[in-house]
């Protein structure tokens, strides 16, 4: 187990590469991140990833160009209702004829 | 358990234009999921119908142009990139034959299913909504669970 202490939220560069292993467990466990400091100096942040953090990953691997910026239940459609979705037949119609 | 829910174009564009027998049937469907996205080129293929269908009434296009601007910022859109055109041509590849697997359905199955993909890891799964019969098929093909509206 790494050698920080509950409390603390930094360890030295040097200590990380002793302890990688324990440090990244303690993350996971805690949920909390960890800044690696080098001289004294912050450099780097381990931080765990959260259930939450789907929707980053997702960018972050470029599957997502673009991420809602309303909610649907805030969605209002205007204009007047249609008998027909002719919209829909022809996007249909056009996959098959593609 | 969190699901995503895959929006086929046909479905948005539906809604854009307001079509009465659908409308309240995709909201009630929507609300039960965490989340919701489609594809990039939905937005074209949504412009095309709604030109389609109010190609002799501006009035009625600009309504349903402004709903599908406000639905596209209620979803999350979807990349149409190589990896994404790359696995659609494995899907033709193994699809055109069979169920006879259209080339944009192809793009919409691909990408449900990188994403699905990446989904996994944290135990989500994702559903889908289509209005095209063969769509939905293709979909049944590959394993997705969804609905036909």
């Amino acid at each position: 187990m790494a050698r920080m202490k509950k409390s603390q939220n930094s360890i030295g560069i040097k200590e990380l590469k002793d302890q990688a292993s324990s440090i990244v467990q303690l993350v996971r466990d805690t949920g909390k991140s960890v800044i690696i400091t080098k001289n004294n100096l912050a450099i780097a942040r381990i931080e765990p990833l959260r259930k939450t953090d789907y929707l980053q990953r997702l960018l972050d691997l470029g599957f997502i160009s673009t991420t809602p910026t309303q909610k649907w239940n805030e969605l209002v459609l205007e204009g007047p209702v249609s008998e027909s979705s002719l919209a829909m037949q022809a996007i249909i119609d056009e996959r098959e004829s593609g | 358990m969190k699901r995503f829910l895959y929006l086929d174009s046909s479905i948005i564009a539906s809604l854009a234009v307001r079509d009465s027998e659908r409308e309240k049937k995709i909201f009630k469907s929507i609300e039960t999921y965490e989340h919701t996205g489609s594809s990039e080129i939905s937005v074209v293929e949504c412009q095309s119908g709604i030109s389609f269908q109010y190609a002799k009434d501006s009035e009625l296009r600009l309504y349903a142009e402004q709903n599908l601007n406000r639905i596209i910022a209620s979803l999350s859109l979807y990349s149409v990139n190589s990896l994404v055109l790359g696995h659609a041509r494995s899907l033709v590849k193994q699809y055109r034959s069979t169920i006879g697997l259209r080339t944009l359905d192809s793009i919409h199955l691909s990408t449900a299913n990188l994403v699905q993909q990446s989904l996994k890891e944290d135990g989500l799964t994702m559903e889908y909504l289509t209005g095209d019969k063969r769509q939905h098929e293709a979909f049944t093909a590959e394993g997705f669970l969804g609905y036909l509206l």
